[in-house]
């Protein structure tokens, strides 16, 4: 069994579309890029299921190996394209890099989105010219209340260019396993750590697994870059309620 | 006489093209039927299978007929029309004609299933693109020319040398000296320094290294006469060794060389008018109400085929960019591949390598150094791949690895070009480099509409489709034509009496004299080429100087950008300064150099035309020339006389005499205990029943058991984790390196079959390995993840066979190909199939759409082996998987019973029982090849082996015993494969790396010895234990509680030292060849010495900052790539010292009855 403190990505492809869909994305003018690993075509397929796969551009879905760092023949298509006004990427930070950087070069001037692999302001880090990424916007898990100090001990000590997210997410994740094993001694790791993530008030909210190990989420932050060296937040998505303005 | 027989008789009467033509006129209507009508062949046998046969599939082979029929027309076309202009169009021609030819294929393709897609190809795009792709093969082409010229061997390190020169970037960038330029931000204008630096550095680092690889490598194998395909396969050692060592210094992770910030920019660019072109394909009707949008945003009432543009929406022109870093990358390949090809043709150099590549032992005799040649080429070959690998490194993200995905489409492009041929490898560069490009955009446009997303990945597949579909069509390349057309073109104008008009050649002279025009008329070729030289070079020299002169740091003040640390700033403000007057200086140059060089060349024309005019003309240059020549004998020729002059006789005498002492010193204080030690040494072989030698069946057996038993002592001594249930973690460890061993085992014995026995060059294997393993994933994997439920033993039948079929069928027109095309062809083979695994869907299983790989597939005897006889169900009434059996204690099973038994604390792990399978796998395998191997078949093998020719003689259908040969051995493979599959779980495309699989098999292949399936056992198991000895190491590394923890800590010590203190190790490598030159070890002596140049080489170029840029924390050696370190070790060491391997083949010899005399 397999368990997992960060929401699915079955969610996120509803929340990208929908991000889209608000920021004035029309149908028939996305492209979607994405790696072909499980995380990437996983996304990648939420994301299309989501916004339908026959209200994309010319170009289209677009499928590249984790490993790939040419995409200039995809830039170059885009920016002779008509229709193709803006791009999904379901990449980690350094293909997102490089992509944007080709699209750059070639040309093509749209506005570009992603999910929660190239969030954060490690992005800055890796590119080469910030000022591309102005007005990119993203999703990334929105963490609920955080319970214990260690939000604020990472606020304190935390090196820059992380995901503070994630960190929280990893943290509460160690914890768990570390408490199954304190607390339920005796029984299977399995039955451990499902009995540990029934309420568990971590660093990243409160957790509470699914049947199938996952978690419902809190929903995703949409945060964009200003092209300089900020990275805000200013609205998020729920399933209930989608967009809202934070 | 019957109709069949009265067809055969007059179809065996057309000529040759009439044959082919109808063939392909078969298969052409036949396939266009069943792609838009469903009633081709295929689709015929897909109703009879009652449509079991995938749609796609269908389609898919409908499609490929149709593009090979495409390749057969142009086959037609090369062999059978007869020479004249219509052939040299269709010839010239045929890279654009294939292109539209496959355009419309894709349309038909497309009508057939009712859909449409747009190919949208921007033509100024393409051509830069072409650039790009055709002087990146370029770069690494040009070596393997001239090392196969000079050198007459296919070198498969070749494009580490590329590599080489794009971490020599890298390490210029983070130099103390050069840095402060990497760090500046942006400040709107180009810095060159450190780009002008890595070129150099590039070309005179790689030239080193190669020549170093040349001396301590090929040098010993020249020596020894080995054959072109002994030192190819050494160069594979070579590429994996000097792979290893850079991943191992300069890590995993991706780098890209940045001269400077601005070179980023996007606004960095030429830019370019452009024509859009969108190729409209399948269905083009529009729905009543719908419009079409062109790209200018015209709307029409009907789709067009083709959508030509030339401005946008708003009425500009459409441009495209270039950006500068993609830009230089074709301008320095070509410029150094002409300055080569000017090397070659116009100097005292080239002329000597063109002796020794025609005839070395001639070229020796008339007083030519060849040696010195040979460093020479090396040096050449390694610096110029190395000046592309530089440059290519500012164009994208790069690992080490990046380098060989370019090796092989640059063995199609001098294959293409002709071996041999510059002139042709630049053709070909060009075309292959056109159809890299052209790809991308083909396979983007109709991938989503054919539900192939992920086809642009495909696009890489392209230069392997070519070379294979090269070697079958013009298997010579377009070099030999085009020496063929020149030399009927000589015979042509000898036999002509024309003359050529002296008035007119004068006019040339005085209106285009500085193109060579008025020499070309004359035909004056030579002259008139070095005419166009000159002026081309000015020109061009010029304009690159005043590029340069423009877009760099203007004159005058430097100005340092805010917020730059003052350290920093101070050095960046001097090497700017510096830059600045270089550039200045390189721009009057230029200025100089155009136009005043062509002008006083076209004065000098005026003259030339005088003369012609006058009909007086003689070479003016002549004199001049013969003067030069002169001057530069005796220049060089005093050097030789000079360098003995600056060693005294006396100081020569001393060593010498010192060294003679040292020599015996040494050899009476060692002869006595070598001696003994030799005498104990035969002794001990002779109780092991080795003393007749390995090459006697007795004396290979008993070396067979010796070497096995001190194996099976490693496996028994390799240490498990501590902390685990000991009798648990053994038998799992043992169960894994028994599973890896019979894995390998398989594949060395299949390889074996192909290249020990028959003689092959079979680079293959995983080829035909991947076919068993995705076949059995596929078929096997159930329907609800895109597989198609088969159940094992079939789907193994099935793949197996497959296997065997495409051996047969790949033998047929392959085997008649040079040793090393037919490796080319069978590694190409391997690399389509892992590019095919990233992008097309039928070879995907899993549960996702978009993601590659084949998963979720069963295997063999796993439920039975966890659940026991009888389904086992939960209380859902739903059938438990192999793992929830597992942890379910009240199963009774085969594995509980097995952990119970041998106290493991848990059910038996399912590696045990495929460990079991494999053995048996094995066990099957050896004695089918050893009852093949004894049959009359095997002995006819091994005679086509030694001498084809005589084979053939005795009657022998070559041909046919070759492709059954390959037949049989791809059906083994594809056994392995399966194997490999289980063992593996899930495939990735990473598991085709040829270094993970191809490689591994030659090493043990070599090693163990060709021809003998012992030595492949032996082999097999060195191979197995480096990889398990290593995986402990790797897990000792990090955790002082595991074995080998010392000897890990050790390694890492070892490994720091070399990395810190390269001067330490230089110095250290110089008392070693200062000791060795002493006691005469010669080979010793130089081996050290250039070794220490390597470490001094460290000390000045890989300063701290590319140890804090690559080890962030601590200095500790990758483990994974001291594997591909020690299999490049083993394949090079062992074809230098040990050719035959550990057990070389034992002659076979029939036995004969007693008396003599046949009864």
């Amino acid at each position: 069994m397999f368990y997992r403190n960060v929401p699915s990505d079955a969610i996120q492809g509803p929340a990208g579309a929908d991000m889209m869909t608000d920021a004035g994305v029309a149908e028939g003018a996305l492209a979607v890029f994405g790696m072909t690993n499980d995380y990437g075509a996983g996304l990648a397929d939420a994301v299309v299921d989501a916004w339908g796969s026959d209200k994309l551009c010319d170009v289209g879905r677009y499928d590249y190996a984790e490993t790939d760092t040419d995409f200039s023949a995809v830039a170059d298509q885009m920016a002779a394209s008509t229709t193709c006004t803006a791009v999904y990427l379901s990449s980690y930070i350094a293909d997102a890099a490089l992509i944007i950087e080709a699209l750059n070069e070639a040309g093509w001037e749209g506005h570009i989105f992603g999910g929660d692999g190239p969030a954060g302001e490690g992005m800055y880090d890796e590119m080469e010219d910030d000022s591309l990424l102005n007005g990119m916007t993203v999703t990334q898990p929105r963490a609920g209340s955080s319970f214990g100090d260690f939000s604020e001990r990472y606020d304190a000590n935390a090196p820059s260019g992380g995901i503070k997210a994630y960190d929280l997410t990893t943290y509460d994740g160690v914890m768990m396993v570390g408490m199954a094993a304190v607390n339920h001694n005796g029984v299977s790791a399995d039955a451990g750590i499902a009995a540990t993530g029934n309420g568990y008030e971590g660093a990243s909210g409160v957790i509470n697994f699914l049947d199938n190990g996952d978690i419902g989420g809190n929903g995703y932050d949409i945060c964009s870059y200003d092209g300089v060296d900020q990275y805000t937040c200013s609205k998020y998505w729920t399933a209930e309620g989608g967009v809202a303005t934070a | 006489m019957t109709a069949l027989e009265d067809f055969r008789d007059q179809w065996s009467q057309l000529d040759r093209w009439k044959r082919r033509v109808a063939i392909a006129s078969f298969f052409a209507i036949e396939s266009t039927l069943g792609l838009l009508s469903q009633i081709g062949a295929l689709n015929i046998v897909d109703t009879l299978l009652f449509d079991s046969l995938p749609t796609d599939l269908v389609w898919l082979l409908q499609t490929f007929t149709l593009i090979c029929v495409g390749f057969g027309l142009v086959k037609i076309a090369f062999d059978d029309m007869r020479p004249g202009w219509l052939r040299s169009t269709i010839i010239t021609t045929s890279p654009i004609l294939l292109f539209l030819y496959i355009l419309l294929i894709i349309h038909i393709l497309l009508l057939g299933l009712d859909t449409s897609a747009s190919v949208l190809i921007d033509l100024a795009s393409l051509g830069t693109n072409t650039l790009t792709w055709s002087s990146t093969y370029l770069s690494i082409a040009v070596g393997l020319t001239l090392t196969y010229s000079v050198q007459r061997y296919g070198n498969f390190a070749q494009s580490e040398f590329f590599m080489i020169g794009m971490y020599v970037g890298v390490a210029l960038m983070w130099t103390n000296w050069l840095f402060p330029l990497n760090e500046i931000p942006s400040d709107g204008h180009l810095s060159w320094t450190l780009f002008l630096w890595m070129l150099f550095g590039a070309f005179v680092l790689t030239g080193i290294a190669g020549v170093i690889i040349d001396r301590l490598v090929y040098r010993g194998f020249r020596g020894r006469k080995a054959s072109p395909d002994v030192m190819m396969i050494a160069s594979l050692g070579v590429a994996l060794v000097l792979r290893a060592l850079t991943y191992l210094r300069f890590g995993g992770s991706t780098q890209r060389f940045v001269p400077d910030a601005d070179w980023m920019r996007g606004s960095q660019a030429f830019e370019f008018p452009t024509i859009l072109t969108r190729f409209n394909l399948g269905k083009r009707q529009l729905e009543p109400d719908q419009v079409y949008t062109s790209l200018d945003c015209a709307e029409m009432s009907s789709i067009p085929a083709v959508d030509i543009i030339t401005t946008t929406c708003e009425g500009a022109a459409q441009t495209t960019n270039y950006a500068y870093n993609n830009a230089f990358l074709p301008i320095v390949s070509f410029a150094t591949v002409f300055i080569l090809l000017a090397i070659l043709t116009r100097t005292r150099l080239g002329r000597r390598m063109r002796a020794v590549a025609d005839n070395p032992e001639l070229a020796a005799s008339s007083g030519i150094n060849v040696e010195r040649v040979h460093m020479t080429s090396a040096f050449l070959s390694a610096g110029i791949s190395g000046v592309g690998g530089g440059i290519f490194g500012i164009t994208l993200l790069f690992k080490p690895i990046t380098a060989f995905s370019l090796l092989l489409p640059s063995f199609a492009v001098i294959v293409l070009g002709t071996i041999g041929s510059l002139p042709g490898a630049i053709v070909a560069a060009l075309i292959i480099g056109f159809v890299r490009a052209v790809s991308g955009p083909v396979l983007i446009g109709i991938g989503n509409p054919i539900g192939r997303s992920g086809y642009s990945a495909l696009a890489e597949v392209m230069p392997y489709a070519i070379i294979i579909a090269i070697l079958l069509i013009i298997p010579k390349g377009i070099g030999d034509a085009y020496d063929r057309w020149k030399i009927e073109r000589l015979r042509e104008r000898a036999r002509s009496s024309k003359i050529p008009n002296h008035r007119h050649s004068a006019a040339l002279g005085l209106l285009m004299g500085p193109l060579g025009a008025h020499h070309f008329h004359q035909r004056r070729s030579g002259r008139a080429i070095s005419t166009l030289l000159v002026t081309s070079s000015a020109f061009f020299i010029g304009k690159a100087t005043s590029f340069i002169r423009t877009n760099s740091y203007p004159s005058g003040p430097v100005v340092v950008p805010d917020g730059v640390d003052p350290d920093i700033a101070s050095n960046w403000v001097s090497l700017i300064e510096s830059e600045q007057a270089f550039i200045s200086l390189i721009g009057t140059i230029g200025d100089v150099l155009w136009p005043w060089i062509p002008l006083l060349v076209w004065i000098f024309c005026l003259y030339e035309s005088y003369l012609i005019f006058n009909d007086r003309y003689k070479d003016p240059i002549h004199p001049f020339k013969l003067r030069y020549h002169s001057i530069l004998s005796r220049i060089s020729t005093p050097s030789d006389k000079h360098s003995e002059r600056t060693i005294s006789k006396n100081m020569k005498d001393r060593v010498e005499s010192l060294r003679a002492n040292a020599d015996s010193w040494l050899t009476a204080r060692t002869a006595s205990l070598f001696g003994t030690l030799g005498k104990q040494g035969d002794a001990i072989l002779q109780k092991a029943g080795i003393g007749e030698g390995r090459r006697t069946e007795s004396g290979s057996k008993a070396a067979f058991r010796l070497l096995l038993a001190l194996l099976l002592l490693f496996v028994v001594w390799l240490p498990v984790d501590p902390s685990s249930n000991f009798m648990f973690a053994k038998t799992l460890q043992v169960s894994n390196l028994v599973t890896f061993l019979s894995i390998y085992l398989i594949m060395s014995l299949s390889l074996n079959l192909s290249t020990g026995y028959t003689g092959l060059l079979n680079f293959g294997v995983i080829f035909f390995v991947s076919i068993g393993a995705i076949g059995v994933g596929v078929l096997t994997a159930p329907s609800d993840v895109a597989g198609y439920g088969w159940p094992i033993i079939p789907a193994l039948i099935f793949s197996m066979l497959v296997a065997a079929i495409s051996g047969w069928l790949l033998a047929y027109p392959t085997a008649r190909l040079r040793g090393d095309y037919f490796a080319v062809i069978t590694i190409s083979l391997g690399e389509v199939v892992r590019i095919l695994l990233s992008g097309e869907p039928l070879l995907k299983t899993g549960t996702t759409q978009g993601a590659i790989g084949v998963q979720r597939y069963p295997q063999p005897l796993e439920v039975w082996w966890f659940c026991g006889r009888g389904e086992q169900l939960d209380e859902n009434g739903v059938e438990l998987s192999p793992f929830e059996c597992k942890n379910n204690e009240a199963i009774d099973s085969i594995a509980r019973t097995i952990g119970e038994t041998l106290s493991f604390g848990q059910p038996a792990p399912y590696y045990l029982l495929l460990a079991i399978i494999g053995l048996i796998c094995v066990m099957i395998v050896w004695r089918a090849l050893s009852m093949l191997y004894s049959s009359p078949w095997g002995r006819i093998l091994r005679s086509i082996r030694e001498d084809e020719d005589v084979a053939q003689h005795h009657g022998h259908d070559v041909m046919t015993h070759k492709a059954a040969a390959l037949a049989v051995s791809a059906a083994i493979a594809a056994f392995a494969g399966a194997l490999f599959a289980w063992y593996l779980g899930s495939l990735q495309p990473s598991f085709m790396q040829p270094s993970r699989t191809t490689f591994l098999v030659w090493a043990a292949f070599v090693i163990g010895g060709a021809g003998n399936n012992r030595g492949m056992l032996i082999g097999a198991m060195i191979i197995t234990l480096n990889e398990f000895v290593i995986n402990r190491l790797v897990a000792a590394q990090s955790s002082a509680s595991q074995p080998l923890h010392e000897l890990a800590v050790a390694i890492d010590t070892v490994f720091a030292w070399l990395v810190t203190e390269p001067m330490q190790a230089a110095l250290l490598m110089i008392a070693i060849m200062a000791l060795a030159y002493l006691f005469r070890r010669k080979a010793m002596a130089e081996s050290a010495g250039w070794i220490a140049s390597v470490f001094l080489l460290m000390v000045w170029l890989l300063h701290q900052r590319s140890i804090d840029e690559v080890f962030r924390t601590d200095i500790q050696v990758n483990l994974a790539y001291v594997k591909v370190l020690i299999i490049g070790l083993i394949i090079v060491t062992s074809l230098k010292y040990n050719e035959k391997g550990l057990l070389p083949e034992v002659p076979y010899r029939p036995e004969r009855s007693d008396g003599g005399d046949s009864q």
